[in-house]
C-alpha cells in the first residue's frame, strides 16, 4: 500500500469511526471533500479491512430538504446478541415499542401514523405509562419522529435499521399459540 | 368546456391526496388530464383559466405522488395493515423486540481522549472559584469566624422596636426621622423597614411638609399592592 493511500485510509477511519457532530459517519459530500472523486475506491479498501472484525460499511439514502443524499455508517455485519443489545441503552419492552410502531407506520400511504393508534395498540401488551414514556425517549433519540399528533419513521431508525428485511420478519414471523389453542 | 365546479373538485382531490386523505393510486389522473386538455385555452375566462393552471398543478402533485407509492410498494417496504395489527396482537414483547434484534445495526464508533484533553480540563478544573470554604481546624490560635443569623437576629427586636414605637406615637403618626434619632439611628431604620414590610407600621410620605411619617397598626394589614420607597437617612 502506498503512502497516499495509507493517509486517505487513515482520514477516512476517523470520518467514519469519530463522532464529530452528534452522530458517527460521513455524508457523501463529506468524504468526496477529504477524500476526492474516487472516495468510493477507497471505502471499498477500507471495507477489506474491517470485514474481518465483523464490520462493515452501510449506505444509506437520506432526504435533507428536498434533496437526496447517502450516508455512510460503520455497522457490524451480524446481528448483536440479546445480551449485546441489553448493554446498550435498550429495554426489551422499549424494542418491542419501536418495533411496533415502525411496523404500523410502514403500513400507511403516507409514512405517518397517529400516535394515539399506536399506544392503543401498544397499551395491550404494556402498560400505558411505560408505553407513553418508551415513545418520548425513541422520538429524544430519533428513532421516531414527531409532527403534531402524528409519529414517522427517524432517521437513526432509516440509517440503523435495515427497513425492507423488518418487513419481511413481520410478515413471516409466527405468534405463540393462544392458550385456548394449546389446550 | 369545463366548468368551474370540476375544475375546484380537481383541485379539492389533488389537495386531499397531498394531505393523505385519499390514494393517490385510486385516481385515473389520464381521464383528468384528457378532460383539461381537451379546452380550447383561446376561449377561456380569466377566472377560469387561473383555476385551469391550479388543476394542471394539483393533476402534478397526483402524479408524484402515485410515483412515490409504486416506489415504496416496489421496494418491498409496504405492509398490509390488517395483516399487521393481527400479527402484531399474536406476537409477544420478546418476540416483538427479537424482530428488531434481528435487523438493528447500531453504528460503530472509537472514543479517545488525548493528552492535551486531559490538560486542557485539569487546567479548567483548576480554575473553577470554590464556592465552599472549609477552615482549617489543624492551625494553633486560629478562631473561625462566627455567623450571625440574620432571621433569628431580627426576629428577636422586630417585636422591641415595634413596642417602642407603640409608646412613642401612641398610635398617632410620627416623624420617622424623629423616632430613628432616639438611640441606635441605623438599626432602627433597618428594624422598621421590616416592621413597614410585613404591615404592623404605616408610612407615608408628607410631600409638601417634606417629611416621611409612621404610625404603628393595633392589626396586622396585608398590602394588596405593595411598593418599594427608598429612605435617606443622614448618619453622623
Amino acid at each position: 500500500m502506498d503512502e497516499k493511500t495509507r493517509v486517505k485510509l487513515r482520514k477516512l477511519a476517523n470520518l467514519l469511526l469519530f463522532k464529530r457532530h452528534i452522530y458517527p459517519g460521513a455524508r457523501e459530500w463529506e468524504l468526496e471533500k477529504v477524500l476526492g472523486r474516487h472516495y468510493i475506491e477507497y471505502l471499498n479498501d477500507f471495507k477489506k479491512y474491517i470485514e474481518p472484525m465483523g464490520l462493515t460499511v452501510k449506505e444509506v439514502s437520506i432526504s435533507e430538504g428536498d434533496k437526496t443524499c447517502k450516508y455512510y455508517l460503520v455497522v457490524p455485519i451480524e446481528a448483536l446478541t440479546t445480551s449485546e443489545v441489553k448493554t446498550h441503552w435498550w429495554r426489551i419492552d422499549e424494542m418491542a415499542v419501536l418495533s411496533v410502531a415502525l411496523s404500523m407506520i410502514l403500513t400507511t400511504k403516507d409514512m405517518r401514523i397517529r400516535r394515539s393508534d399506536v399506544e392503543e395498540i401498544l397499551k395491550t401488551k404494556l402498560p400505558e405509562w411505560r408505553v407513553k414514556r418508551s415513545i418520548n425517549k425513541l422520538i429524544r433519540l430519533g428513532y421516531l419522529a414527531e409532527d403534531g399528533e402524528d409519529i414517522l419513521i427517524g432517521l437513526r431508525s432509516k440509517l440503523e435499521i435495515d427497513l425492507k428485511k423488518f418487513s419481511t420478519l413481520i410478515l413471516s414471523s409466527r405468534g405463540e399459540p393462544s392458550q385456548e389453542g394449546s389446550s | 368546456m369545463i366548468s368551474k365546479d370540476v375544475y375546484e373538485r380537481i383541485i379539492d382531490l389533488a389537495d386531499k391526496v397531498y394531505h393523505g386523505m385519499v390514494d393517490p393510486l385510486d385516481i385515473e389522473v389520464s381521464e383528468l388530464i384528457e378532460m383539461i386538455r381537451k379546452v380550447d385555452l383561446n376561449k377561456l375566462a380569466t377566472d377560469l383559466m387561473y383555476l385551469d393552471i391550479n388543476a394542471l398543478y394539483g393533476l402534478a402533485m397526483i402524479l408524484e405522488a402515485q410515483s412515490e407509492a409504486i416506489k415504496r410498494k416496489t421496494e418491498g417496504l409496504y405492509l398490509d395493515s390488517m395483516i399487521v395489527r393481527l400479527k402484531i396482537m399474536a406476537l409477544s414483547v420478546d418476540k416483538l423486540a427479537d424482530i428488531l434484534r434481528r435487523v438493528w445495526r447500531p453504528p460503530t464508533e472509537l472514543n479517545i481522549v488525548l493528552d492535551k484533553d486531559l490538560l486542557d480540563a485539569k487546567q479548567y478544573f483548576d480554575s473553577i472559584i470554590k464556592f465552599k470554604w472549609t477552615p482549617p481546624r489543624s492551625i494553633e490560635g486560629y478562631a473561625p469566624p462566627q455567623y450571625i443569623f440574620v432571621e433569628e437576629f431580627i426576629s428577636k427586636h422586630l417585636n422591641e422596636i415595634y413596642q417602642e414605637l407603640i409608646e412613642y406615637s401612641r398610635y398617632n403618626w410620627v416623624n420617622y426621622n424623629n423616632f430613628i434619632s432616639r438611640g441606635r439611628k441605623l438599626f432602627k431604620a433597618y428594624i422598621l423597614s421590616f416592621l413597614i414590610s410585613d404591615g404592623l407600621v404605616e408610612m407615608k410620605i408628607d410631600r409638601i411638609k417634606r417629611t416621611v411619617l409612621i404610625r404603628p397598626l393595633k392589626k396586622r394589614v396585608i398590602y394588596k399592592n405593595p411598593i418599594s420607597i427608598p429612605l435617606v437617612i443622614r448618619h453622623g
